[in-house]
């Protein structure tokens, strides 16, 4: 359906549309951060981590990853018997790899992907000759991500010499070695340490994750990549070199990737919740009249890759967090039937600094203070969608149900605000809560994989009211004790079925 | 009992933080050596 | 002596043991090394703490936590310390 005219100032922006995609890497698992810290201190390990490491088949089988790419809702995720991983596939009829908001991508063709996210000569990721056909012809093949299959390869390629004598990281599939990653050997990245090919491989992977969900947000919308007018990027990655260590420009090498050609864009940095920052950013960028197609694009991140791989192994499970999350999010002027970010004032949640003497006052200014401006009690609110983290990964993990928490902590606010009785918590967090489902990857569960979930109940007229509730750790940086809170409120379109 | 004692504060983000530990301990008159805040997430 | 404020009680137990008894499992820096060191929990030390400070502070965790896992969580901490 067409946007209303030029892009006019003052209405409230819609969430027009939303890609959410889960890139499956279980031989990337080892490059996650605790992963490769345990193996460089007890290399037995390796082995054990690739024994327990899940095939496709099964992830693409696996309840939470379903749930990601919109095939089940959360209401029937929470229907399905635990352990979810005991789901296989083999005995039900195999789910597709795509669902409604996207598709779980298979390394081989991720591996194919990152390929062609490389712009650097001499590469800096390189296939051996034996595969490499046939990995770009998968992607050649591909009916939403073909377009990424135009790169050449290397005369001669010298990855498996660089492997072998330890100056490049293998990419494997398997036992299969199909080719490497190599640091930025010219002159102006040799010495500079944070070129590494594990840092490089991190930032191309957020490149690469982030594209996919793009073109698929592209794909969904039925729009042509130069319509897109600005492009936003919110990774917790830092991508650049020892001068600039974490300068960004991951939205415009994504939106260059995905032939974007009519957009300029920016990163924005907000640690768990950068894709609600740079959501609002964008929702205010459209409600200015400034832009009518602003994108907000959040690759995966490789560092989280196997973080509580301990925990699995020690349960004799399979390792649960060997995907990449990608979304994207199209944000437009109103179209009379998309659901509605309100952006009147006072109705974003901030936790500004003052407030951040206490949690209590933080979550007021979160939860309530806008509310209050909206004239809405919080029970108004149909569903709240807290960190959404598998809750089959965290109690294993041992951190317990945070997705609960994140609910009891909801409700106590009702309670304080008196307008529920302690004695009502659990029916409330019942009425306004769901499971959790997505990976433990930071800026990735935070939220907003319910926005592909509750966008298409308030399309059907089966939900009124969501609010998103993000949260920050700033005091990771060392610099601050802070912690920060965004939360925003989208409601079915009031003018929808008029 | 926290009167003049030397306290190392474990929080958790998800549960009580390290800050709000810190803040009773101070008020209670006890002297805070070490205090962390772990994120699982 | 060690005060916490996270809430599970198997990690409460292993944390608090640690540095009671040395490292429960000998695998770490601290295994068979005894520091002797008292651990609670914010929870339990509500007395201790001023009235106005614990209701700015700790009012609001207290709600959130389920009645039965404060008791649990109280429980584990006097084990460890044998109280």
């Amino acid at each position: 359906m067409a946007i209303s005219g030029e892009a006019t100032g003052g209405g409230n922006p819609v969430i027009r549309n939303c890609a959410q995609c889960l890139v499956h890497v279980p031989d990337l698992v080892p490059y996650g951060s605790k992963p490769h810290r345990e193996i460089a201190k007890d290399p037995a390990v390796g082995p054990r981590l690739a024994g327990a490491l899940r095939s496709f088949p099964e992830a693409l089988a696996y309840p939470p990853n379903q749930t990601f790419i919109g095939s089940l809702t959360p209401a029937q995720l929470a229907e399905i018997p635990r352990p979810w991983y005991s789901q296989t596939g083999e005995q039900n009829e195999k789910p597709a790899p795509t669902g409604p908001f996207g598709e779980i991508v298979p390394q081989d063709l991720f591996y194919a992907v990152l390929n062609a996210a490389n712009v650097l000569t001499p590469p800096l990721i390189e296939f051996v000759s034996e595969h490499r056909e046939a990995l770009k012809s998968r992607l050649a093949d591909h009916p939403v991500l073909s377009s990424f299959a135009d790169f050449d390869f290397v005369p001669e390629p010298t990855i498996e010499a660089e492997i072998a004598e330890g100056s490049a990281l293998p990419l494997w599939s398997g036992e299969t070695l199909l080719g490497g990653v190599r640091r930025d050997n010219r002159a102006e990245g040799r010495e500079d340490q944070y070129l590494d090919a594990a840092t490089l491989l991190e930032t191309l992977s957020v490149k690469a994750s982030g594209a996919i969900a793009l073109t698929w947000l592209l794909h969904r919308e039925g729009i042509e990549a130069g319509e897109i007018d600005f492009v936003i990027s919110c990774g917790e990655e830092a991508a650049g070199d020892r001068y600039q260590r974490g300068a960004g420009g991951m939205a415009k090498s994504i939106a260059e990737m995905c032939g974007c050609v009519s957009a300029s864009g920016m990163d924005v940095k907000n640690f768990c919740a950068g894709p609600a920052s740079a959501l609002v950013t964008a929702g205010a960028l459209v409600k200015s009249g400034l832009y009518k197609r602003v994108a907000v694009v959040a690759g995966g991140s490789l560092a989280k890759l196997g973080m509580k791989f301990q925990a699995f192994l020690a349960n004799g499970m399979p390792v649960l967090d060997d995907c990449l999350g990608a979304m994207a999010i199209l944000v437009t002027p109103d179209d009379g039937v998309s659901p509605v970010l309100h952006l009147e004032p006072g109705t974003i949640g901030n936790a500004s600094i003052g407030a951040s003497t206490s949690d209590e006052a933080v979550y007021r200014e979160l939860i309530l203070e806008p509310l209050k401006v909206l004239g809405l009690a919080m029970a108004d609110v149909d569903k709240y969608a807290p960190e959404l983290h598998n809750p089959e990964i965290m109690e294993h993990a041992g951190s317990g149900d945070v997705v609960h928490k994140n609910y009891r902590l909801i409700a106590a606010i009702a309670v304080l605000a008196d307008q529920i009785a302690k004695a009502e918590m659990p029916a409330f967090v019942e009425k306004i809560g769901m499971v959790g489902f997505a990976p433990t990857q930071g800026h990735i569960p935070s939220a907003i994989p319910f926005l592909g979930h509750a966008t298409q109940a308030m399309r059907n007229g089966a939900m009124r009211r969501a609010m998103f509730l993000c949260k920050a750790s700033l005091f990771l940086n060392r610099v601050t004790e802070l912690y920060d809170g965004v939360s925003f409120v989208v409601e079915a379109n009031p003018r929808a079925g008029s | 009992m926290l009167k003049d004692k030397k306290v190392a504060v474990f929080g958790e983000r998800d549960d009580v933080t390290g800050l709000a530990v810190r803040k009773c301990v101070d008020a209670a008159g006890g002297e805070v050596v070490y205090e962390a805040t772990s994120c699982f997430v | 002596m060690v005060v916490f404020g996270l809430n599970e009680p198997a990690n409460l137990r292993i944390m608090a043991t640690t540095f009671k008894e040395g490292d429960p499992s000998f695998a770490g820096a601290l295994g068979g090394i005894a520091l002797g060191l008292k651990s609670y929990h914010i929870f339990e030390l509500k007395s201790e703490i001023p009235a106005d400070t614990w209701k700015s502070e700790m009012a609001f965790e207290e709600l959130q936590t389920e009645d039965e896992l404060i008791e649990e969580i109280c429980k584990t901490m006097r084990e460890v310390r044998g109280d």
